[in-house]
């Protein structure tokens, strides 16, 4: 299967900067604009300079982790925000993802709730955004070429489901890199390469292609 | 002499928590910057030093030994650039804020700690006190953010912005814009440097806010009064 990981194997800390909108695209996906009381009110504000939010990949398997493989079954995902600079006295915060009630979320919950929302390679990132030209040209011809969005539904709710989705669009170079950077830290999964009409996916794991760094 | 209670200590995290930390993402907003209706922005002092208390945060909470979440594996003290990815779209206010992060994250180590042995035998001490670099990459969409009043431009994402445009044909974004506009006239005297007439309204909500207070949090004195 996979290589075992070693001390050298593979980045063990991303982190990405970024602006406001995108946490807030992230919030409102990830289903914490709807948690209640305080903080779903949190999570649908802008959130304050400096503010964090953190993926935590750990294992409660007492398997030593620096020479064995670990098994995807064992790792688990947790989710945690501050908003302003976070420090010892104000803490990072657990909150639960995709209308779970547990913080702790297995890894496979995590990346079938992420995958709802996640754009996974360029060809499909120009497919959601209808874009066709620049890096995007060569998906064009394949009815890829950005159909006119749809009409939202004039509900007088504001932005509707349909066009929901697009929004996603947004923070999809954040999730990508997320869920790419999150797999490349568990040792039992490994990115495959997608190429085109011969997709492949190990146990588990997410294909990605070579997104844009 | 062999003594009992190092080797209790040295038992105690295992027994405490058998959780494992394998690696963390973390997504991170700027630190303070100037207003966007005042471009170009720059990274202020004080988004400096929030960042910089960041990243000593995250270090105390991953990277330190002794810490219950650190990362297993991760060095503590002088990075290693193959365990950790860093990075923010082409705008200085993120580059820079990732750059200040990183500081807080691994602070030089001085000079003598960091240095290295030439082929001649003599020593060469790391310059700037062992300031460590560490390189951010970019990410291809957000390019200049800060720079722009509406965040959605910068994706260069074209059914994204359709779909952020579609907010200004909805009822609740019109009702809003009704229901403020006296509110916003009344802002006139304050904003009209910078807000012509027809931009006095919910639509700049956000851009003539931070307008007039620049620095979040903080309480400045009346700029006048209204």
């Amino acid at each position: 299967m996979a290589h075992p990981p070693s001390s050298t194997s593979g980045p063990k800390l991303g982190v990405q900067f970024g602006a406001y909108g995108t946490f807030q695209s992230y919030f409102g996906l990830a289903g914490l604009s709807e948690l209640s009381g305080d903080p779903g009110v949190m999570f649908q504000q802008i959130p304050d300079y400096a503010s964090a939010a953190a993926w935590e990949l750990y294992t409660n398997s007492s398997s030593n982790t620096s020479t064995t493989t670990v098994d995807p079954s064992q790792v688990f995902v947790r989710f945690l925000f501050h908003n302003g600079t976070t420090t010892s006295d104000a803490d990072l915060v657990p909150y639960p993802l995709f209308g779970s009630n547990n913080v702790d979320m297995s890894w496979n919950d995590f990346v079938s709730g992420s995958n709802a929302f996640s754009v996974g390679t360029t060809e499909k990132w120009c497919q959601v955004c209808g874009n066709s030209t620049g890096s995007c040209a060569e998906y064009a011809g394949s009815a890829n070429g950005g159909p006119p969005p749809r009409a939202s539904n004039k509900s007088g709710s504001g932005i509707s489901n349909a066009v929901a989705g697009v929004i996603g669009a947004m923070v999809t170079l954040g999730v990508i890199f997320l869920v790419e950077a999150l797999v490349l830290l568990v040792g039992g999964l490994r990115l495959v390469r997608k190429r085109k009409g011969a997709g492949q996916m190990t146990n588990g794991a997410v294909a990605a292609d070579g997104v844009k760094a | 002499m062999w003594t009992f209670t190092p080797v209790l200590l040295a038992l105690l995290p295992t027994l405490v928590s058998s959780e494992t930390v394998l690696g963390v993402y973390i997504f991170h907003r700027h630190g303070d910057r100037t207003a966007k209706s005042t471009p170009p922005t720059s990274l202020t002092d004080l988004g400096y030093q929030q960042v910089l208390d960041a990243g000593n945060y995250f270090r105390g909470r991953y990277l330190n030994t002794s810490a219950p979440l650190h990362i297993a594996g991760i060095n503590s003290t002088s990075v290693k650039l193959s365990q950790v990815s860093f990075s923010a779209p082409t705008d200085n206010v993120l580059q820079n804020s990732a750059q200040g992060f990183t500081q807080g994250l691994y602070p030089p180590v001085g000079g003598a700690a960091a240095a290295q042995t030439l082929r001649n035998g003599s020593t060469m001490q790391a310059p700037m006190n062992g300031y460590q670099l560490i390189p951010i990459g970019t990410v291809s969409s957000g390019a200049g953010s800060e720079d722009s009043q509406w965040l959605q431009d910068t994706t260069s994402c074209g059914n994204a912005e359709a779909s952020s445009n579609q907010y200004f044909y909805s009822n609740e974004y019109n009702m809003l814009k009704d229901q403020t506009t006296g509110f916003y006239q009344g802002l006139s005297p304050v904003i009209n440097s910078t807000f012509a007439a027809s931009q006095q309204s919910y639509k700049n909500a956000y851009n003539s806010w931070s307008f007039l207070f620049p620095v979040e949090g903080t309480s400045l004195t009346p700029y006048a009064s209204i």
